[in-house]
Formats: C-alpha cells, sequence, structure tokens
C-alpha cells in the first residue's frame, strides 16, 4: 500500500500514448446521461466512443456520477489497449488521496477534489491539479462546467462542431431537484 | 532547532482543507488512514447545534474499505472506539452515517477531534486481517478437487513447498522429466483478502525467478477465482493484478476459475 506503483505495460507504449493524449480527440455531444450503471445501481452512467486522427486502440469516454448526486463524479478516457483501461480522469467529489511518496514533503501530498489523474513519464497515474481547478479547491465543481474543464485539457470536442455539453436526467424520473447539501433531510 | 516547531506546525496546518457545500461544510483534516486516504468530517447544524458526521463515507466505501462489522475481532475493535469516543450513528439513504452533536461552537472542535480519529481507526483497523479468509480456503478445495477430477490424484502434489532448502509453498507442484510446474490459487471474500492472496503469489513466483535453471522450473500459473468481479477490480486488488497482467508470457500463465477448461488444457 501507499507506494505509487508503475505501469509497464503503458512504458512500452509511450509514444502511442503520449500522441494520442495530445490530439484532437472528437465525440458526439451533448453526452447524455439516463441511466443507471449496470452493476452499481445508485451511480448514473454513460460511456461512448471517443475518436481521434492518432487513435491509441478503440477508446471511450464516460461518466459517472456516484450517488445520483451532481456534485460526485467522475470523467474518464478508456482505451482496450491497456489492462485496466483507464487513460485519465477527472475526479470531483470524492476523497481526497494522500501521495505517500517518501521523497514528497508532508504539505505537498495532498491531492484535493477536484482533480485530473493522468501518466507521467514513468508511467505512474498521478494525481494533479491545473489553475483551471485550483479555484474549486472551496467550493464544489458543478458538473456542467467540470465537463467543459475536462474537455479542454483532454482536447475533446464535438464531432459536428456544436458545444461540448453534458445532460443529465435519468430515464423516467423527474429532472433533478437540485440541492448542493449532501446531508440534506437526514435527521441526527 | 530554531526552524523545526514552524516547519511542523507549517506543514500540519496546510494539510486543512475546506469543501463548502452551503449548509454543509466538508473539513478535510491532517489525520490520513493507512490506505492512504485523508479523513474528511462533515460539519452542518440541525437546529441550534451543530453535528460532525463521517457523511456515510465509512458505509458507502469512499475510503476504499470493506468494514467487517461483523467479524468478532472487529466488533471488539469497533465497539471500543466507538463507546471511548461516544459516537452516535443514524441510518439514511440505505447507509450508516456516524456523527457528534454539540451545541456550543467553542466545543465544535472536540467532535471534530473525537470524529476524525474514529474514522481513521475503523478504516485504518479494517485493513488489518484478523483471521483467515475463509473464501480463501473453500476456493483452494474446489481448484484443488476440480484438478484431482481432471488429472487424477498422481500427478500434482498439493501445498507444498518448493523443496526442504526452499520452503517455499505452492498451492499445485508437478514434477517429472520435462521440468517442474508451478500454480497459485487466488482467492478471497474481500478486497483486502484478495489482494492479500494475489500479493503472497505473485511474491512467491518473484522469489523462485533465480531458482528457475536449477529446479527446471518450465511454468507458472496463476489460477484466480473470478465468481466476485467487483472484488477484482477493486483499487486494492487493481495493484497486484496489473502487475501480474505485465508480466504475462507463455511460460508465467495466468487463467480464470470462469474458463478453467482453458485452464486446465494449458497443462
Amino acid at each position: 500500500m501507499g507506494r505509487i506503483k508503475i505501469n509497464n505495460e503503458l512504458l512500452r507504449i509511450m509514444d502511442d500514448y503520449n500522441l494520442f493524449m495530445s490530439s484532437c480527440k472528437n465525440t458526439v455531444m451533448p453526452i447524455f446521461v439516463t441511466k443507471e450503471k449496470p452493476n452499481h445501481k445508485t451511480s448514473l452512467y454513460k460511456e461512448q466512443m471517443l475518436v481521434s486522427d492518432k487513435p491509441f486502440g478503440d477508446t471511450l469516454i464516460n461518466c459517472e456520477i456516484r450517488d445520483k448526486n451532481l456534485l460526485n463524479y467522475s470523467f474518464q478516457i478508456l482505451s482496450d489497449r491497456l489492462n485496466n483501461r483507464v487513460l485519465a480522469r477527472l475526479d470531483e467529489g470524492n476523497g481526497v488521496h494522500r501521495n505517500n511518496i517518501p521523497d514528497i514533503p508532508l504539505a505537498e501530498q495532498v491531492v484535493s477534489t477536484p482533480h485530473f489523474h493522468k501518466y507521467d513519464s514513468y508511467g505512474r497515474f498521478l494525481a494533479y491539479k491545473t489553475d483551471s481547478l485550483n479555484s474549486y479547491n472551496e467550493k464544489p465543481l458543478e458538473i456542467e462546467e467540470g465537463f467543459r474543464i475536462f474537455c479542454e485539457e483532454e482536447m475533446i470536442s464535438s464531432i459536428d462542431g456544436s458545444p461540448s455539453r453534458i445532460e443529465i436526467k435519468e430515464d423516467g424520473v423527474l429532472p433533478f431537484d437540485y440541492d448542493n447539501d449532501p446531508l440534506a433531510g437526514i435527521s441526527f | 532547532m530554531d526552524k523545526v516547531f514552524e516547519t511542523i506546525t507549517t506543514a500540519y496546518q496546510s494539510l486543512w482543507q475546506i469543501k463548502d457545500y452551503g449548509k454543509t461544510l466538508e473539513i478535510v483534516t491532517p489525520v490520513a488512514t493507512m490506505n492512504n486516504m485523508f479523513v474528511s468530517v462533515f460539519i452542518t447544524k440541525r437546529g441550534d447545534d451543530y453535528i460532525a458526521t463521517d457523511g456515510g463515507w465509512i458505509d458507502a466505501g469512499m475510503y476504499e474499505c470493506e468494514v467487517e462489522w461483523k467479524a468478532l475481532v472487529f466488533k471488539k475493535i469497533a465497539a471500543f472506539y466507538f463507546d471511548e469516543l461516544n459516537i452516535m450513528k443514524t441510518e439514511a439513504k440505505s447507509r450508516t452515517f456516524y456523527y457528534k452533536r454539540i451545541n456550543k461552537l467553542e466545543l465544535l472542535p472536540n467532535i471534530v477531534f473525537d470524529l476524525a480519529n474514529f474514522i481513521n481507526a475503523i478504516v485504518s483497523s479494517s485493513n488489518i486481517k484478523f483471521t483467515a479468509d475463509r473464501e480463501e480456503i473453500t476456493f483452494r478445495k474446489y481448484a484443488r478437487g476440480f484438478m484431482i477430477r481432471e488429472f487424477g490424484n498422481e500427478r500434482f502434489e498439493y501445498d507444498k513447498p518448493l523443496s526442504e532448502n526452499y520452503p517455499i509453498k505452492f498451492n499445485a507442484i508437478e514434477r517429472n522429466k520435462d521440468g517442474v510446474k508451478l500454480i497459485n490459487f487466488v482467492s478471497g471474500s474481500n478486497s483486502s483478502y484478495y489482494a492479500n492472496s494475489l500479493c503472497r503469489s505473485n511474491t512467491n513466483f518473484q522469489m523462485v525467478i533465480p531458482l528457475h535453471q536449477a529446479f527446471n522450473i518450465k511454468r507458472t500459473i496463476t489460477l484466480l477465482d473470478d465468481r466476485n468481479i467487483s472484488v477484482i477490480n477493486s483499487p486494492q486488488v487493481q495493484t497486484y493484478y496489473n502487475y501480474l497482467m505485465d508480466n504475462r508470457t507463455e511460460e508465467n500463465g495466468v487463467f480464470l476459475w470462469s474458463q478453467r477448461n482453458n485452464f486446465a488444457n494449458a497443462i
């Protein structure tokens, strides 16, 4: 536990990974998130094809909204070229990880949410923040804006030039009654 | 020694984070669990009282661990911390919320302190293997039974060491004129146990790499129990699973229990 592991499988195809990650990628927009995750009914989930002119296997973009809470979500880029599939991610609303690397001073071991994850040149899937995310340390990043920031960072745009957008509406359920408070309705 | 106190307190100070949800505040504390997550305490108000709570995160699995509340030893640990720290609990949204309440603002830090310690104690202890996992023992029986049905009693020896001088045990060993085959069975009823089982198997195979020539070891095979996919997909297991898959070759095979016929054909 603790040590950041190295993805050797990825190291071997690092050049292709980098080419893909720095390429322009496209998907159908808006992304409609309407269904429960099959083996995880408390989450809403959508995955769909992501294409690039520098392909890296079959690639997908996905969105998971945990607990159907619009402030607790992740966006991911996946590929079948890697065993554990995830190439990059944006997380918001879940726990704060500790980058428990002995050489890093304690204060720098905190990676708060929201944060991105990506592989570095040593094959380590590191969590990091960008300027666009730093302003969301103290207030949560809402999912529509989170999606825009994700698309900007990962160079994802619409296949037909329309705006990069996400729409969440659970099938058969009235539109989300938007309450930021994670403890709403709980009697203590 | 001048700068010592300042260096330490400044570092601790920077670990505090806050997330404002309007009526609720998430306070990320400087307390970190043994599986490397900082503890979050949620603060809200009910009437005139302040509530400090884990936000249901322990039960929701947000600390990436499974808490076996029913295991005898763990029950005692949990009860101890629960009582010592005077924690209360309530059920909502199909999970348990652990909390304390206080009326005076100047006493709010006290209950935050208690909650942070409680959450850390529970999450960190849940990473300890208190008993051998029944699931692993049962899977070993199934795997062995399968192999005996396929290959008879004579072909493999089970749960024996490589040799007297190298007491590293493998779940199944075949020794014949063509060489030695080593097989391990991996299982576990939760991600902690499964990760442990897989780690042990990976390590044992690694340890005999320098002995391949001396013992004429031709193949190593890992047979994974995949009846509960969510356990394999958990972060704890994925670390060791990825290592296993990265090092997979013709001679170092990996098979799933659900495809045990392929496993049988391969050997």
